[in-house]
């Protein structure tokens, strides 16, 4: 029996028409113009539909994603309105706190506040888990707590502030002779004004304290991970368990649970600028517009140069979902083999957690996939991938003369601001196609 | 000025405009190049170079006219010369057809822009299940028979539950349109 022209257009619609439906589809549609206009309207109306549900998709996701001009804006004049209305607050609680301070003189503040743009902070204050209003003076021995999302203590007499991560507990100890304070757990970064003369502040981890003049830096309380990277000024690490010390300048860092205390260099924070070579690159601080085009290399064989590869490449860098999608268009030229690898240099930003690289063949529409969970960031990092590691949805590799269509490359997820850089893309054991096929 | 670069850099005159008009545009082209072409991932391709064949031919286009149509023009060179190239591989329509199909196809896009907005509205008429089961499966992406699993459903049941809400979209749609042309 002949399929129904709605059947034909449902498998159409699936991509799943066999080659006798192509041409009974087509010699239907050419020869009956209502049908044909029930095509085009089917057609449109998955199109929409699929804008829509992608758009939808997009608003739920769109604040921990990339912000568009507008939303960034809008963000903006949300910020200056909780600040409008947190500066009073915040006034009138240290002016609170002071009164308290005035009738309670046993317990000190210690002249740092809560400025996290979350209304309410977890403190532990005398044994006492508590929520206290941003605004709030911190006392002698209060144990600041951050859960999923990090916060802010400020010293606003200098401009010194501290960046909590998420899941990170510092006590506050004193300001009196110099700040003290001590993380427990997790990590924070600083940025320290000049401290007055002989009143260094004292920053204590478990193992080691830091003594800081007035810096950039960043201190991180995981063992066996635990480590200072200092990004500008000077901070001097002692330990306490052997007495050793050091003075750790811009750009490097010191691992505090290693025998000897080692400086390393600090791999640049800022990625390189965009180079003509960088073949696909994308920085999420520029609010991205579809479509945002770039050109590049995607070399093969560079043993060999121009054995394949040799027609125009074309990347596109758009939105996807909660993705970002960075692809690049290969003529059909290069066919695999089961030796054939991809070499990826990329540079992920903290934020980044997977890399997905798709391989398109010729013939065969879904994609091959390989997902890597980047083990460092904010460097480069080198990536092999043999192609017979590549999985279809079946979990089978691509067959082994399969023909090179496109590779993508998809970050995720998008909590901009975060950039993604792809250097040379190296293709390897990869030949000509032949002239008969 | 656009030129023949592969690097337009995001600071070139007449950029801003470019994105601008591309990105109001977006989805009647994709509505289009879809008309054309059998697959999602055939419709990004030749919306990639569609995009970039669209930049590079920028300095050519008079403000005072209008870019869908400029757009289209292109977008259907591009739909069929990747169509000839995906023909050595598979079966596909044929040429005259595609041409035939593109021409009414451009002569819609009004049509398909109401379709959209009429859209908006019959999906608040689905009820919640079923509009969170249709937008679920059409985000781009998605792999309907992921969803078929997630509810349970076979492949083949999920796609047929799909044709009818479709069916039922479209005419609403129809509907609307015809109160819309009343009033």
């Amino acid at each position: 029996m002949n399929p129904s022209i709605d059947e034909l257009t449902e498998h159409y619609l699936r991509g799943e028409l066999t080659d006798a439906e192509v041409v009974a589809l087509e010699e239907r549609l050419s020869a009956n113009d209502a049908e044909r206009s029930q095509f085009r309207r089917a057609m449109r109306l998955e199109a929409n539909l699929r804008a829509h549900a992608t758009e939808q998709q997009s608003e739920v996701t769109v604040w921990s994603g990339v912000r568009t001009q507008e939303e960034a804006t809008l963000a903006e004049s949300l910020r200056a309105l909780l600040w409008r209305w947190w500066t009073p607050l915040a006034t009138a609680l240290v002016v609170i706190g002071t009164v308290a301070w005035l009738m309670w003189p046993h317990t000190y503040e210690t002249g740092f506040i809560l400025a996290s743009a979350d209304a309410a902070v977890k403190v532990e204050r005398a044994g006492v888990a508590m929520m206290l209003p941003v605004g709030t003076m911190l006392r002698e021995g209060d144990v600041i707590i951050t859960g999923g999302a990090g916060i802010v203590a400020s010293y606003p007499v200098e401009e010194t502030r501290l960046e909590l991560d998420p899941h990170t507990r510092l006590e506050v100890l004193t300001h009196r002779d110099g700040k003290r304070l001590r993380l427990l757990a997790g990590s924070l970064s600083a940025e320290v004004s000049p401290q007055p003369e002989g009143r260094p502040m004292r920053l204590f981890s478990p193992g080691a304290e830091a003594v800081v003049l007035g810096t950039r830096f960043t201190l991180s309380a995981d063992a066996p991970r635990s480590e200072l990277a200092v990004h500008k000024g000077a901070v001097r690490v002692n330990r306490t368990a052997t007495e050793d010390s050091i003075v750790v300048s811009a750009a490097e860092k010191v691992m505090l649970g290693a025998k000897s205390l080692e400086l390393e260099s600090l791999p640049p924070l800022v990625p390189p600028r965009w180079r003509d070579e960088h073949t696909l690159a994308l920085d999420f601080e520029t609010p991205v517009t579809w479509p945002v085009l770039r050109g590049g290399r995607v070399v093969a064989n560079p043993q060999e140069p121009g054995s394949c590869l040799t027609g125009e490449l074309v990347e596109v860098v758009r939105r996807k979902g909660d993705k970002l999608v960075l692809a690049t268009s290969l003529r059909p030229q290069c066919v695999l083999s089961a030796a054939s690898q991809l070499k990826l240099r990329y540079w992920a930003a903290s934020g980044i957690e997977s890399i997905e690289v798709f391989l398109y063949v010729v013939g065969v529409e879904r994609a091959f996939k390989a997902e890597l969970k980047p083990e460092a960031h904010d460097r480069w990092m080198e990536w092999t991938l043999s192609f017979v590691s590549l999985k279809s949805a079946t979990g089978a590799p691509p067959s082994s003369d399969a023909t090179l269509r496109s590779i993508s490359i998809h970050t995720s997820p998008v909590s901009g601001p975060l950039a993604f850089y792809v250097d040379d893309v190296v293709l390897e054991h990869v030949s000509p196609l032949p002239l008969s096929r | 000025m656009p030129s023949d670069s592969l690097h337009p850099e995001s600071d070139a005159p007449g950029y801003e405009l470019f994105v601008g008009l591309l990105t109001r545009h977006e989805a009647a082209l994709r509505r289009f190049a879809r008309t054309l072409l059998p697959e999602w991932g055939d419709v990004d391709e030749v919306m990639q170079r569609s995009a970039l064949a669209a930049w590079r031919k920028f300095g050519q286009f008079d403000p005072a006219t209008d870019f869908l149509k400029w757009a289209l023009v292109i977008a259907r060179y591009e739909a069929l010369a990747y169509r000839r190239a995906m023909g050595r591989d598979r079966l596909v329509f044929s040429d005259a057809f595609l041409e035939k199909l593109a021409e009414e196809a451009e002569a819609e896009t009004e049509v398909a822009h109401r379709e959209e907005r009429a859209l908006e509205h019959c999906l608040k008429k689905l009820s919640p299940e079923r509009r969170e089961l249709v937008l679920k499966a059409y985000v781009d992406g998605t792999d309907q028979r992921d969803v078929a699993a997630a509810i349970g459903k076979t492949p083949a049941a999920f796609y047929m539950l799909l044709a009818r809400i479709r069916r039922d979209l479209g005419d609403c749609i129809e509907r609307t349109l015809k109160q819309e042309a009343l009033t």
